[in-house]
């Protein structure tokens, strides 16, 4: 299946499930009348999302199995763009297993390993947030998520 | 490797678990309890009927879900911070996210911000302790990366502000992409606002609580007039109306707005920020009816016709700088007196005068309005010569000198220092039942009944003589004047005087009826 929207797109592999989307709840409007800014946040897992998350995840790791992985591909404002935290070049597209630790969670879950990038592409500001269900098939996990990551197609900011 | 301590309980903590579990183990459900129990009364303050009526223990509707250390989330930085909703030394704002509607923020969007580890400080990955927040210390790994993204990496959350303001406007170091997540609704610790929270409450959260200016609180929030409230705390106070939302005030100039009983007192709510006084070390803040002006080391409140007539004269940088004492009621309980560094205002029925500070100082030291017999100033203020209600000050040779009551008004109708009598040379004096006035070429007496007549030359000479307001002539009814036939004469209520031009001489006329018998043999 193709997810597409907001200048992204990802292929995803059989089993998988995503969304790309852009808040517009009423709130969220409003406070772009005051400042705020909207951007598109990407979801994917391996298993089924359950529809109230947290833009991190939350709400949907909870609910991993040992085999599972989820992916988030966060996008910032311009402001972002090219600042120290950002400076990284462009998606991520090897996973190193090592990478990935208990500590790097939003929010600690028994098992589970995370790893969090921050980088711009395209003149557009992102951060790649992968959960893996278990540490123990981080190997295996990892190069499924590569994989996914493969698909994933950042256009150039407007 | 970092290691996470078990979350421990604290003693009341463990007594409400105790109290739980063997209330259920008789059978009474949580609702008996909560109908026969006053105890845990914060929890049943807060969320009795939630606590009631769903399967969650009471720690929860205080702290939320995810409150146990094992359940990964991380600590809010009142729980570890002494009470201060602000980010810990050794941490800096990285990233927030955003709650819909929450009912901590009056329905209003909440803001968590999460206080990250600073490259280079150092922590221990541990469960907060003492309270029902046992949620991790510096130990998720993790960024959500709106702020201060000048520095590069990611670190360990040390810990979890809480604001109901816009982060952007909170900290201008963070940026303005929205992020969501609505799964830490719940989320609290009992050193935030409840449910219950009133705007000064979240205002006070957003400052920072105890880590703010402010302080801790000293006092409940108290009511003011017109639906609004205030709250004092160490250094300061927060006052609230719905019209201009909370207003902070900080340390002398908060003091004074409490010494004047906060919005209930003659100042009302405060409509502005401090500012500064442009040119000076000063600041001052606006209230409905008056103003506090601080000259950086002292603070006084000017209120009622004085400030716009201090305002006039071009307020703390202008002719009377800044106030020395507040605006203070005089003793008739009539008008008001504000002093300043170079003067004062006096106010009577609705309208303001200026004195000048030599005159402001002389003034005062007289009395002022009631014990100086003289009244309130009327304009225009003059240095040189200041006329009141019932008397004028004139400065003669650096020396003010007080004349009052009808000498006064004879003085001013006459021309005032440039009149025939000149300027007075000494303070009005009480002579008998009357009054006398020495001026440059004159001296003037007023009788009880008389009014004021000027005498000088040789006829001044023979009434003193002849024992002045005491002596037999008693007051003069006239002033020396020149008859037709060229001699000088004044009039007395017990004869007259009378001096030849040509040889000088004086001559003390008697009334037949003043005259004594061995004088009419």
């Amino acid at each position: 299946m193709r997810l597409q929207g907001h200048g992204l797109t990802a292929e995803l592999p059989a089993g998988w499930e995503g969304a790309i989307s852009l808040d517009r709840d009423e709130e969220a409007v409003e406070l772009a009348g005051i400042g705020g800014t909207l951007h598109p946040v990407v979801h994917l897992g391996s298993f089924p999302l359950p529809a109230d998350r947290g833009d991190f995840g939350s709400g949907a790791v909870e609910v991993m199995r040992d085999d599972d992985m989820f992916v988030a591909l966060v996008e910032y404002g311009p402001d972002a763009v090219g600042t120290p935290l950002f400076a990284t070049g462009g998606l991520p597209r090897r996973v190193d297993p090592r990478w990935f630790s208990g500590a790097s969670l939003q929010r600690a879950v028994p098992g589970q390993v995370g790893w969090q990038s921050f980088f711009t592409q395209g003149n557009r500001a992102f951060c790649l947030y992968v959960v893996l269900g278990a540490q123990g098939d981080a190997n295996q996990l990892a190069r499924r998520v590569e994989a996914v990551l493969a698909t994933i197609e950042i256009e150039e900011a407007r | 490797m970092t290691a996470v301590s078990e979350p421990r309980q604290s003693c009341s903590e463990r007594l409400v678990t105790r109290l739980a579990s063997r209330l259920e183990r008789r059978g009474l459900s949580r609702r008996s309890f909560l109908v026969r129990s006053v105890m845990v009364g914060s929890v049943l303050t807060v969320a009795p009927l939630r606590w009631a009526l769903r399967p969650t223990s009471a720690y929860a509707s205080i702290c939320g879900e995810g409150a146990r250390c094992d359940q990964g989330w991380t600590a809010f930085c009142c729980t570890i911070n002494n009470g201060a909703n602000t980010c810990p030394p050794g941490s800096y704002v990285a990233g927030w996210w955003k709650i819909d509607n929450s009912p901590f923020c009056q329905n209003e969007p909440r803001y968590i911000v999460d206080c990250n580890r600073s490259p280079g400080a150092t922590c221990r990955c541990r469960c907060a302790s003492g309270t029902c927040d046992q949620r991790r210390v510096c130990c998720n790994n993790f960024r959500y990366g709106q702020c201060n993204t000048q520095i590069p990496g990611v670190t360990e959350v040390v810990c979890r502000v809480v604001i109901c303001t816009v982060p952007w406007r909170w900290d201008p170091a963070c940026g303005t992409s929205l992020r969501t997540d609505n799964r830490t609704r719940t989320h609290n610790a009992p050193c935030l606002p409840g449910r219950d929270a009133t705007p000064i409450d979240l205002h006070y959260q957003d400052l920072g609580q105890s880590g703010s200016l402010l302080g801790r609180p000293v006092a409940a929030e108290q009511p003011g007039p017109r639906s609004g409230a205030w709250r004092r705390y160490e250094r300061g106070v927060i006052t609230w109306r719905q019209a201009t939302g909370p207003r902070v005030l900080t340390d002398r100039i908060a003091a004074r707005y409490v010494g004047f009983d906060g919005p209930g007192g003659a100042l009302g709510y405060p409509i502005s920020a401090a500012t500064e006084i442009e040119g000076t070390a000063g600041r001052q803040v606006r209230f409905e009816r008056g103003r506090i002006i601080d000259d950086g080391a002292r603070s006084f409140a000017v209120f009622g016709p004085a400030l716009p007539r201090y305002d006039g004269l071009g307020g703390a940088t202008g002719q009377l700088g800044f106030p020395t004492d507040s605006t203070t009621p005089v003793g008739d309980g009539r008008g008001s007196v504000t002093r300043f560094e170079q003067g004062a205002i006096y106010t009577l029925a609705g309208a303001a005068q200026e004195l000048g500070p030599t005159m402001a100082a002389r003034y005062h030291a007289l009395g002022g309005p009631v014990d100086s017999g003289l009244g309130y100033p009327r304009g225009p203020a003059d240095e040189q010569e200041q006329r009141f209600a019932h008397g004028v000050l004139v400065a003669t040779d650096g020396t003010l000198r007080v004349v009052r009551g009808v000498i006064a008004r004879r003085y001013l109708e006459l021309g005032g220092r440039h009149g025939p009598w000149g300027a007075p040379v000494a303070d009005q004096e009480q002579v008998g039942g009357g009054w006398q006035a020495s001026f440059e070429d004159v001296s003037v007496f007023a009788g009880p009944t008389t009014g004021a007549f000027a005498l000088d030359g040789a006829v001044l000479a023979a009434y003193l003589d002849a024992g002045g307001p005491g002596g037999a002539l008693g007051w003069p009814t006239s002033d020396r004047i020149r008859t037709r036939f060229g001699h000088d004469r004044a009039s007395f209520e017990g004869g007259a005087i009378e001096v030849d031009a040509a040889t000088g001489t004086a001559r003390v006329l008697r009334r037949r009826g003043t005259r004594s018998a061995s004088e009419l043999s």
